[in-house]
């Protein structure tokens, strides 16, 4: 089945991927002027050891070196660092084999650019895309901002209308897009109206086995959808999405809000 | 370009005689090379104009080191060279900008908005990978590398490239669906 997906991934990457024109008439000139630069500045980096080496020896004598340097405290690169803004926080960790092999937090803003931090490390923090979900809306392909979330509804039969409109990829099976594109909807920061009328639509897709009063892997309540070999556990006062689980890993949802800060270290 | 075989050399790598030798041979490496870095880097970055200096750079460094580049196969050593660039401020100079139809491939004037919007999806489902798994899910599923050519790549353990794959893997389908090819019909 993962291969499945991986060799549809690539057909579809193979269809999406953009012409670029790489320009590549300055790529030789440049690689030499870079390396004249190297060779100059490990001659100056020489040079200048050197003469402080010098410096050092004449005007002080030897003292040995006990103290240590202070440990460096992990900040987020201060190129990344937003104002304050809004955000869709979500916090998740994958399992594979019952193992936690990764843990993601992530903030997509509002406006702006918003942050992604793997596995707790903020020197490892990357800037992510604003909000948006891709949709079709009136037969127009466009991305559903922040601010347009309020266009979905939350009336279930809406709601599938809705869904049947609005996703854009066709497999063969539109059940299984919107399937997915709900989802997607119940991930975003959307009402809670609108998450328990996306699961009712989604329990209702043919092939959809429901199961009220399940518990999750780490003992969660909610409950738990099954379709195609996947199952989503959910919480069916909030509507959040609890646990994921597909091939041989699974998604275990551990926050989902909305916050006005970016970390700082 | 001459032909000329020391003894010691390999046999079937010509030994370069001159610089405007390799210029020659290295701009003919560019030419073939070149769409699919830009590919690479597209999908590393998830942004063209991004994708662009990343295939620049990665050339420039394999041409530092086309001696040894092109011992055997310089294209894997130049995709490893990109895999290996930093691709983490890819976000940062993103533009949302909509291709005009004269932009487009042959073929694509039909559709672009659709194209556009689908090829944000992928692009969004990428980007909530971090750097690494990206790096990993892009040489292993997207460009069909085998595992030990990605973990020799990326300087990383085979465990990690199959962990880290499938891990990446369950996240992408997690965000784009079971579904993910063809294009809508209606």
């Amino acid at each position: 089945m993962s291969e499945d997906f991986s060799r549809a991934l690539r057909e579809r990457v193979d269809a999406l991927q953009p012409r670029i024109d790489v320009d590549t008439s300055h790529v030789i000139s440049g690689a030499r002027r870079r390396r004249t630069l190297r060779r100059s500045a490990v001659t100056t980096v020489v040079l200048t050891a050197v003469v402080v080496l010098v410096v050092a020896l004449s005007a002080q004598p030897w003292t040995s070196w006990t103290s240590t340097p202070p440990a460096a405290t992990p900040t987020v690169p201060t190129e990344l660092v937003a104002p304050e803004g809004t955000y869709w926080h979500t916090v998740w960790e994958i399992e594979t084999d019952g193992v936690v092999t990764g843990r993601t937090e992530l903030w997509t803003a509002r406006t702006g650019d918003g942050l992604i931090v793997p596995d707790g490390d903020l020197t490892r923090a990357e800037p992510q895309a604003t909000f948006g979900l891709s949709v079709r809306i009136d037969g127009t392909a466009t991305t559903l901002t922040w601010d347009r979330l309020d266009e979905i509804p939350a009336d279930p039969a809406a709601l599938d209308a809705f869904a049947r409109a609005a996703f854009l990829d066709d497999a063969g099976d539109p059940d299984t897009a919107v399937l997915a594109l709900l989802v997607n909807i119940v991930r975003s920061p959307v009402s809670q109206d609108v998450r328990t009328a996306a699961w009712t639509v989604a329990s209702g897709l043919p092939g959809s086995i429901v199961t009220t009063g399940a518990t999750g892997s780490r003992g969660q309540a909610g409950t738990l959808l099954e379709r195609d070999g996947s199952t989503y556990l959910f919480d069916p006062t909030s509507g959040l999405l609890l646990e994921y689980t597909a091939l041989d890993a699974r998604i275990i949802y551990l926050e989902q809000d909305v916050t006005h800060t970016l970390p700082t270290g | 370009m001459s032909t000329v075989t020391t003894r010691g050399e390999p046999e079937d790598v010509p030994v370069l005689s001159a610089p405007a030798d390799r210029d020659e041979e290295f701009a003919a490496f560019m030419a073939t090379a070149t769409p699919a870095l830009a590919r690479t880097a597209w999908l590393l970055c998830g942004d063209e104009h991004r994708a662009e200096e990343l295939v620049q750079r990665a050339l420039m460094n394999t041409y530092l080191a086309w001696p040894r580049a092109r011992q055997r196969d310089p294209l894997a050593y130049a995709r490893r060279t990109l895999a290996n660039l930093r691709i983490d401020t890819w976000r940062r100079h993103r533009r949302e900008v909509l291709t005009s139809p004269t932009d487009l491939p042959e073929g694509s004037r039909e559709a672009p908005a659709a194209q556009h919007a689908d090829r944000d999806q992928l692009v969004r489902a990428l980007a909530t990978l971090t750097a690494r798994q990206r790096r990993i899910v892009v040489l292993r599923h997207l460009e069909g590398m085998s595992e030990r050519e990605v973990a020799d790549d990326l300087g990383v353990s085979l465990g990690t490239v199959k962990s880290t794959a499938s891990r990446g893997l369950a996240q992408l389908r997690s965000v784009l669906g079971d579904t993910t090819t063809g294009r809508r019909t209606s």
